[in-house]
């Protein structure tokens, strides 16, 4: 019984993953193509990809974490959508670009920036969604009482 | 750029799907490997896996557009690159997991964690890219 349980919730899982991975890389897709017909540059568009989907992730694990694990929400938002919303290769063969026009050393920087202003927006996501929390918690003490 | 209709938008659909499972599997099978080990592996060395091989494809798709050619009459040209760049390669690497997992190493493991990781990353990536780009097709 529990191995036909445990196959019955991987294949929602998967399904989740596919669903929102599809719906990831049609946002993607969308803001790629419509930001620069309306003058942004592409780097601009790759930028509020990665650090909106990341800022998005940091807010959804610090959300999971009070929570309990829900690993159906995880893998829909988590690895579905925000996984494929955002993206590293389209990062790197930006970088690379940059790099024939500039400098390697330009496109290096331009890179590891990157990553250390997604790391950054992943830590504001996480700390927003404690505050959000710490806002609604009289509600959440409440419940913990009738409990 | 041709305006992107139907087909290309489904095209990117599919391939965002195949991106994200290709991923996930990585995961699981990381997951999997651990499974009778003393100590698991990271879960973040699949995002690595999804990362690298994610740069390494878009490197051969960009350097032989030759391979995504229209099947056949009926498809639209922009069809096969918008499903092997924009949603094969661009879901099956990813920018949000990278930055989580390099917060939690650093957490797990205050030092050399998180920065090999991300030093990973930064070499890796770029290499791939072109290793893909040089393979003959």
């Amino acid at each position: 019984m529990a191995p036909r349980v445990a196959e019955e919730r991987r294949v929602v899982e998967a399904a989740l993953v596919g669903a929102g991975g599809a719906g990831g890389a049609l946002a993607r897709g969308a803001i790629a193509g419509l930001l620069p017909a309306f003058g942004w540059h592409e780097l601009a568009a790759t930028q509020l990809v990665n650090l909106g989907g990341t800022m998005a992730l940091g807010l959804l694990v610090g959300v999971l974490e009070r929570s309990g694990p829900r690993p159906r929400w995880r893998a829909f938002l988590g690895v579905g959508v925000l996984g494929s919303f955002t993206t590293f290769s389209t990062l790197v063969d930006e970088s690379r670009s940059l790099a024939s026009m500039t400098s390697s050393g330009v496109a290096l920087v331009y890179l590891a920036g990157s990553l250390a202003v997604g790391i950054a927006g992943f830590w504001i996501g996480e700390r927003a969604s404690t505050l959000g929390l710490q806002r609604s918690s009289p509600s959440h003490d409440a419940t913990e009482t009738a409990r | 750029m041709e305006s992107r209709d139907g087909m290309v938008w489904a095209a990117i659909a599919v391939g965002g799907v195949v991106g994200a499972w290709i991923r996930w599997s990585l995961a699981l099978l990381v997951q999997h490997a651990s499974k009778n080990r003393p100590r698991p592996f990271d879960p973040s060395r699949a995002t690595l896996c999804a990362n690298i091989l994610g740069c390494f494809l878009l490197g051969v798709f960009l350097a032989h557009p030759s391979l995504l050619e229209p099947p056949s009459h009926g498809w639209r040209a922009a069809a096969l690159p918008a499903f092997a760049t924009t949603g094969l390669c661009g879901s099956l690497s990813t920018f949000s997991t990278l930055c989580s997992d390099a917060v939690r190493r650093a957490r797990a493991a205050p030092g050399r964690g998180a920065v090999l990781y991300l030093l990973a990353h930064l070499a890796g990536g770029p290499l791939a890219l072109w290793l893909g780009s040089t393979i003959p097709g």
